[in-house]
């Protein structure tokens, strides 16, 4: 291989890399592109507290539920024993998983898609020997279920909601009534002039302590 | 009159560094070893493929996350297996150095074509980490030793590099460079990774990443969970070491360091997180940090050991089946092309036929199609009417007691004091949990109040530490402390106190 090809190659592929730490480290553009998945190295971005199971749910027009997931045909476990659907975190193929299956089997006609989180906390999961050495209370897991998301039959997300530990986490920050005031007298309002329909200053910015407001 | 040594110039050390002329041994083992890791990662997918990949199935393609939607094209159920299969044969043929460079680049092409099509479940760093390798071996020389090539080219060879080094060819080190240089890039964005990470730091990620389950049983972990303070201690040492390693991890006698750190803390995440596949990726991809010298050195003291052992090494040579005699046919050269290409496709349509045949959703079963069969109603209604509030004690993990922290963690957890010493119960929380006020109590065998202290645990917290000086008057007798939460005992942890006081001289300390 000629010289110069090789050092094009060698540079062109350490500026890449160099780019995604960079990138990375800067946190600027490190998630622009999924191209950039290959150049940043962000293992352990982050575990839970909370162990997450999905459930995928047909309701039928009878009013029957179906599971649709794992499939009848059977689930593929890529690492021990959890079936794939509970490996996508963010939900985002969830539906289509709901879907083949729907495709590929006999059922009356659909209403909607159901998607659930199964949550509980990972210290349940510490096994007995060790919980006993630990733990004067008994081990009593609660299994918590949240409505994530719900879909039409032919894919139509009609309600999203946040995962059930996102849910808690803006549950905390607003269970604050000073914030909460703050939040509902300081947001800014825009005073709209109906009959300046079209012009640039149809609607402005202002603040509701402004004199401009009032 | 002495004279002046020149030192070699940045552009000439820069030269040296990649364009130095070496056997690829580590290349060649790489070559070997990569693609079988990953055979034994997409061999059980094979009979998943459309189900994960086509447009027949239900693939989760990573671009979607990204906002890129039909980023990647999607295909058919059967040229999805096709091209699958394609990618086992590249893999085999990778392993075994038969028309290596496009193997290699098969695999390279193919492997990220599938991984990002399934981000739920096929994709992962160490992916990514054997498509960059792939695509630098398939650049690079690794099929000039212990491969079909290199047999057919009659460049066969049963010895050691070292024994004879006019036999084995030389080329540019810069391919083992870029993998080394690839390894040191990924170790120290890790680090960043966890320097941005507070609760990594503070050891709390790390145990509930041992107390994950959705690895492979790791049984260790889960021992280590109940440790964070052993874990706050190892993760910094990670830390520390995953930004050194660039520096450190090159030819010399820090390597001898390094290195076996590193494949020791990879030994770990097989033992504590249930990975598998990460540390033989990783182990791997060490091979690179050692050069020709390095296996000639290897290899030295290995002919050694067969000499000092001679009988025992002459009856598995025995053992062995030898290959001494195998000569490839005249012709056999200008035909492997043809042999690998028809051979591929043959697989290929064989594969697809039988996927066919196997109907893995069942829909030309005699009975028809699957049929759903509907749900148990008490469980749906479970699901859809629970309620989403967190119970008390889900905010909380566990309380320890002891007498001394490290970076804010007990490290000698006890349950037996003596008056005069300084009491810590420290209560582990769980996120997410709003700001709360914890009340501590110390009460007796009879359960009466011998003192209450509490304080505001905010929402970022992940502990709240509770110090309490046990008098030198206090009884001896059996105690506890009780961590309340909105009036509710959520934690208890019992606790001796002995009748012999700690002099006062540590006391006051």
């Amino acid at each position: 291989m000629p010289r110069w090809v090789v050092t094009t190659f060698i540079t062109c592929y350490l500026s890449a890399m160099g780019w995604g730490i960079v990138s990375h480290t800067l946190k600027i553009w490190n998630t622009v592109h999924p191209g950039m998945y290959f150049l940043v190295w962000d293992m352990f971005c982050g575990w839970s507290s909370h162990e997450i199971r999905f459930h995928l749910v047909a309701e039928g027009e009878s009013g029957a539920y179906y599971d649709l997931a794992p499939a009848p045909w059977g689930a593929f476990e890529p690492f021990s024993g959890l079936a794939r659907h509970h490996y996508d975190s963010l939900g985002n193929g969830l539906y289509r998983i709901a879907n083949n299956t729907l495709r590929h089997t006999d059922h009356e006609p659909i209403r909607r898609i159901l998607v659930f989180e199964e949550t509980w906390s990972k210290k349940y999961n510490v096994p007995d020997y060790l919980w006993a050495h630990r733990f004067e209370e008994p081990k009593d897991p609660h299994r918590y279920y949240w409505q994530f998301m719900e879909y039409t039959p032919d894919g139509q997300l009609v309600r999203a909601n946040p995962n059930f530990l996102s849910y808690h986490y803006s549950q905390a920050i607003s269970d604050n009534p000073r914030l909460i005031g703050e939040y509902q007298g300081d947001r800014a309002m825009y005073a709209v002039r109906p009959v300046a329909l079209g012009r640039r200053d149809t609607a402005s910015s202002v603040r509701p302590e402004s004199p401009a407001a009032y | 009159m002495r004279t002046m040594e020149r030192l070699p110039s940045w552009r000439e050390r820069i030269e040296g560094f990649f364009f130095a002329e070496e056997v690829p041994v580590a290349l060649a083992l790489i070559r070997i070893l990569l693609p079988v890791f990953m055979l034994t990662m997409y061999l059980p997918r094979w009979r998943w493929c459309r189900e994960l990949y086509s447009l027949d199935g239900a693939p989760s393609p990573l671009a979607d996350g990204y906002g890129y939607l039909n980023f990647v094209p999607e295909f058919s159920g059967p040229v999805v297996v096709g091209l699958f299969t394609l990618m086992l044969v590249a893999f085999v043929t990778s392993a075994i150095g038969w028309m290596t460079r496009v193997s290699l680049f098969l695999s390279c092409v193919l492997l990220t074509y599938f991984s990002m099509l399934d981000s739920a479940t096929s994709l992962a760093k160490f992916t990514v980490i054997t498509c960059h390798m792939l695509l630098l071996l398939a650049v690079s020389p690794c099929g000039s030793l212990w491969s079909v090539d290199a047999w057919i080219k009659g460049r066969r060879r049963t010895n050691w590099p070292g024994e004879s080094p006019v036999v084995y060819q030389k080329f540019s080190a810069w391919p083992r460079r870029l993998i080394q240089l690839h390894i040191a890039l990924v170790y120290f964005g890790a680090a960043v990774t966890k320097m941005n990470t507070p609760a990594f730091l503070s050891g709390d990620q790390l145990v509930f990443w041992t107390l994950t389950h959705i690895n492979f049983e790791h049984p260790a972990g889960e021992w280590f969970s109940q440790y964070p303070a052993v874990l706050f201690a190892l993760g910094y040492i990670t830390l520390i070491w995953e930004a050194v390693f660039p520096f450190a991890a090159w030819k010399s006698s820090f390597r001898n360091f390094m290195l076996p750190i590193g494949a020791a803390f990879h030994v770990g995440t097989l033992f504590t997180l249930g990975l598998i596949l990460f540390p033989a990726v990783m182990f791997t991809s060490y091979l690179a940090f050692f050069d020709d010298q390095d296996f000639a050195w290897l290899s030295q003291r290995w002919r050694k050991l067969s000499r000092r052992h001679r009988a025992m090494f002459a009856s598995i040579t025995r053992a062995l089946p030898s290959f001494s005699g195998w000569q490839p046919r005249p012709g056999f050269a200008a035909a492997s092309g043809w042999v690998w290409g028809i051979a591929a496709v043959v697989l290929v349509g064989a594969s697809i036929e039988l996927e066919h045949w196997i109907d893995p959703y069942g829909l030309r079963r005699p009975q028809g199609p699957y049929a759903l069969t509907p749900m148990d109603p008490a469980r749906v209604e479970m699901m859809m009417t629970a309620s989403p509030s967190l119970r008390v004690e889900d905010k909380f993990f566990a309380i320890d007691l002891g007498t001394t922290t490290l970076g804010g963690l007990i490290v000698d957890r006890r349950t037996t004091f003596r008056p005069g010493q300084n009491l810590i119960a420290q209560c582990t929380l769980v996120q997410p949990h709003e700001d709360m006020w914890i009340e501590c109590e110390i009460v007796d065998e009879d359960n009466r109040l011998v003192r209450s202290y509490g304080q505001v645990a905010t929402r970022e917290q992940f502990r709240a530490n509770f110090s309490q000086y046990l008098s030198p008057d206090m009884a001896p007798g059996k105690y506890a402390v009780v961590v309340r939460n909105r009036r509710k005992e959520v934690l208890r942890r019992g606790f001796t106190v002995l009748g012999d006081s700690v002099p006062e001289r540590v006391a006051a300390n």
